[in-house]
């Protein structure tokens, strides 16, 4: 199969000599892959629009030996106003960078691709970029098979629909008052809390925008998904420095 | 272990450089065998040369031979009007329209928040002190039109609009001599966006 089609988003870019790029993609068809443009920094050169980070582009590649070739492409939807904003930009460059972490190239998921794509949506045209986030976190964990414990308490198993409780990331879930000790780290989550999570797992990216959280429920939706994804992650995301950043006063 | 020691040595040293893969670094060293010693002499005090006898511009950062470097001690620049560029190489590129009057600031890099360079990781305090002199009256964003570069220029603009300093950015556009078919639809609607009367 020397040349393949592939329906994808482009996650990242590395230059590569002296007009060539090698871009990660997330594609549809083929999950993460790796992909050299040629020439694609020159100013006329075709494959310029299509290799942006965030672009979501029709590909024709071409395997050979080694990394495969972009051969043609053609861009869908460049979700541009994801670099006329930096917050935007930001929260886009942390899930790109979710993506190319935690998903081992030829592993093919397609709830993943438009996962990635209506999050790109949602923080192109959506108001809510902090709960977009969350949203996103809490879907992406759950398609990669890693979805918290959020209906019984994740040790002992009893109800957790009283009461206070904690969320422990390294045992993945809701903990009731009994098994607070297991996991020191826990964070404190609110019963309201709790049923926002459940509500992501069942609610559309559209619905999003009906959702209200002040700011000790986005603290604690922060925290406790942190949690989660942090034990996976097998290092620190460097975009999480700068979207705190520009999350900060006056961006 | 095919070659003379100091051939081998040689070819080592060679493949260090970017995009020179062994093979390369096989012919040029095959080559500066053939030249005789006064050439590769001269070559190879020209490459101590350059690396001793350069440094950065204590003004604009720009690689220099002499501090301050020429455009920032020349009494010929508008010095009220400051354009800000991600590399040296950025800089020869402006320079060679021969249009641009004023000077520089070179960056040496842009934000680029997967790879974890941040603002302090590129040469902005520096601009910062810059401006606070009060002498600039304009900046000129002139990072790359990718998303690095304009994650940089907003971040600058963000930075620097308070201060009351006029900021602006280079336009976006048609390459001269291209084709509009073969040109994308972002590209086509900053054309269009920043299009003037004829």
């Amino acid at each position: 199969m020397p040349l393949y089609r592939i329906e994808a988003v482009v996650l990242s870019h590395r230059y590569l000599g002296e007009a060539d790029k090698i871009v990660t993609l997330y594609s549809r068809e083929k999950g993460k892959v790796r992909a050299v443009a040629r020439g694609a920094r020159r100013p006329r050169n075709r494959l310029l629009a299509g290799t942006q980070p965030y672009s979501h582009t029709d590909f024709l590649l071409f395997s050979g030996n080694g990394l495969d070739s972009i051969s043609q492409c053609e861009l869908k939807e460049s979700f541009y106003s994801l670099r006329e904003d930096l917050r935007r930009m930001a929260a886009a460059a942390y899930v790109a960078e979710l993506y190319d972490l935690l998903i081992e190239e030829g592993e093919n998921n397609e709830g993943l691709f438009f996962l990635l794509l209506s999050t790109l949506h949602l923080l192109t045209d959506g108001e809510e970029i902090e709960l977009s986030l969350r949203y996103f976190e809490l879907r992406f964990l759950s398609l990669l098979g890693y979805q918290p414990q959020l209906f019984r308490c994740v040790h002992c198993g009893s109800s957790t629909k009283e009461g206070p409780l904690r969320f422990s990331g390294q045992l993945g879930g809701v903990l009731c008052p009994d098994c607070w000790g297991q996991d020191g780290r826990a964070v404190s989550l609110a019963q309201g809390t709790v049923e926002m999570l459940k509500r992501f797992l069942t609610t559309s990216p559209r619905a999003l925008r009906v959702f209200k959280a002040g700011p000790s429920a986005r603290r604690e939706l922060a925290a406790a998904l942190r949690a989660c994804l942090e034990y996976r992650l097998p290092r620190e995301l460097k975009s999480r420095r700068f979207l705190a950043l520009v999350q900060g006063d006056g961006f | 272990m095919y070659y003379p020691e100091p051939v081998g040595r040689l070819i080592g040293e060679l493949t260090k450089l970017p995009g020179i893969g062994p093979r390369s670094a096989q012919r040029l060293a095959f080559y500066i065998l053939e030249q005789p010693v006064t050439a590769i002499e001269q070559l190879a005090r020209s490459i101590v040369e350059a690396r001793q006898k350069t440094r950065y511009c204590s003004t604009c950062w720009n690689i220099t031979a002499a501090d301050p470097c020429p455009i920032c001690a020349s009494s010929y620049r508008d010095h009220s009007t400051v354009c800000v560029v991600q590399d040296p190489r950025d800089l020869i590129a402006m320079e060679k329209t021969r249009e641009y009057k004023g000077v520089y600031h070179v960056l040496g890099g842009a934000i680029s928040p997967m790879d974890g360079i941040g603002p302090d990781d590129i040469r902005l305090k520096e601009l910062l002190a810059r401006l606070q002199q009060g002498e600039i009256k304009e900046l000129i964003l002139a990072t790359d039109p990718n998303v690095e570069g304009e994650a940089t220029a907003m971040y600058i603009a963000k930075l620097v609009k308070p201060l009351g300093i006029k900021v602006t950015r280079i336009a976006h556009g048609l390459p001269v001599g291209g084709d509009l078919d073969y040109v994308d639809e972002v590209t086509l609607i900053k054309a269009l966006e920043g299009r003037r009367e004829m």
